[in-house]
């Protein structure tokens, strides 16, 4: 196999490698003055962090909220006593003028109607 | 290279890189001043001494603001690399997609007009190759330079230099091969022999 290396131009470069011009003057402590205004990125794990309590937070909103959404309409119940009070209304309209013997039996019931159909 | 080198203070590196990235700046000078030459020539080599300032500026800035996000420090100078490489080449989409930068990485204008041959004084005969081996990289497509600079000139290894430029250990292996020998050709052409 062909050698791709070649040590001896390698070793050449690196002895005689240019040399960058000098830094201006102050730049170390220009750079460090501009560092302090630059905030770091969060570190991932703040932001993992951050991630699970907006999952959690999320997840309870959604088990709140479809709590409150799913629960059946409370409309009916509400509206309960005025509904009670119309049925008995109507109720009592019906059987207006109609004599009720409510200690009749069943056979006493059924005299009754044969007395009527006698009639 | 050494991941682990006790500095004045006794922290080693890793721990200069974990309490930067709590937002210690006393232990990121520490590291700035560690590396701060490496990053300065390397940025040198491939873009030039053309807003060199402003170019590591820039890597440490970056490398300052994305230090929370580095996961394993033992990692650091690879990842300094890695950044130090994206701002040269955020530096190139700048300025064009050139090839070739106008790198103007001359010693000494006096250099060109030096007979290598009838140069005795050894530093100026240094001068003369590093003016040799400056242009020698300029004639190079910056991908292939980035490979000559890392492996030959910082003398990091082929695997890391693959992963400082996110390519296979292959491509590191073949743009190597063919640097060297356009490398060889320019210094033939310029009458040395290595």
């Amino acid at each position: 196999m062909k050698n791709l290396n070649d040590p001896k131009l390698s070793e050449f470069l690196r002895k005689h490698k240019p040399a960058p011009p000098r830094e201006s003057d102050n730049f170390e402590q220009k750079l460090f003055n501009l560092l302090e205004q630059e905030p770091q990125f969060k570190s991932p794990k703040s932001a993992n962090k951050l991630i699970l309590l907006g999952a959690i937070a999320t997840g309870f909103m959604l088990i709140v909220g479809g709590a409150y959404f799913l629960k059946p309409s409370s409309q009916i119940a509400e509206n309960n006593p005025e509904i009670e009070e119309f049925l008995v209304n109507s109720w009592d309209g019906t059987i207006k003028g109609t004599y009720i013997n409510h200690e009749t039996t069943p056979e006493g019931e059924w005299l009754m109607l044969t007395n009527y159909q006698e009639k | 290279m050494s991941k682990v080198l006790a500095d004045d203070q006794g922290i080693n590196e890793q721990q200069m890189v974990e309490l930067s990235q709590q937002g210690d700046a006393a232990s990121f000078r520490h590291l700035y001043r560690r590396y701060q030459q490496r990053v300065r020539s390397t940025l040198y080599q491939l873009c030039g001494q053309q807003m060199l300032d402003d170019l590591v500026q820039d890597v440490f800035l970056r490398v300052w603001k994305g230090l929370p996000k580095l996961k394993n420090s033992s990692y650091f100078s690879t990842w300094l690399y890695r950044i130090t490489w994206n701002v040269a080449q955020d530096q190139r989409k700048k300025y064009g997609q050139m090839s070739q930068f106008q790198t103007d990485i001359a010693p000494d204008e006096t250099i060109k007009y030096i007979d290598s041959k009838s140069v005795e004084m050894p530093n100026l005969l240094h001068l003369h190759y590093q003016d040799l081996v400056a242009r020698g990289l300029q004639s190079l497509s910056l991908e292939q330079r980035a490979v000559l600079v890392l492996h030959d000139l910082e003398d990091l290894p082929q695997k890391e230099v693959a992963e400082i430029l996110n390519i296979p250990v292959g491509t590191v292996k073949s743009r190597l091969f063919n640097g060297h020998t356009a490398m060889r050709k320019f210094l033939q052409q310029e009458g040395e022999i290595i």
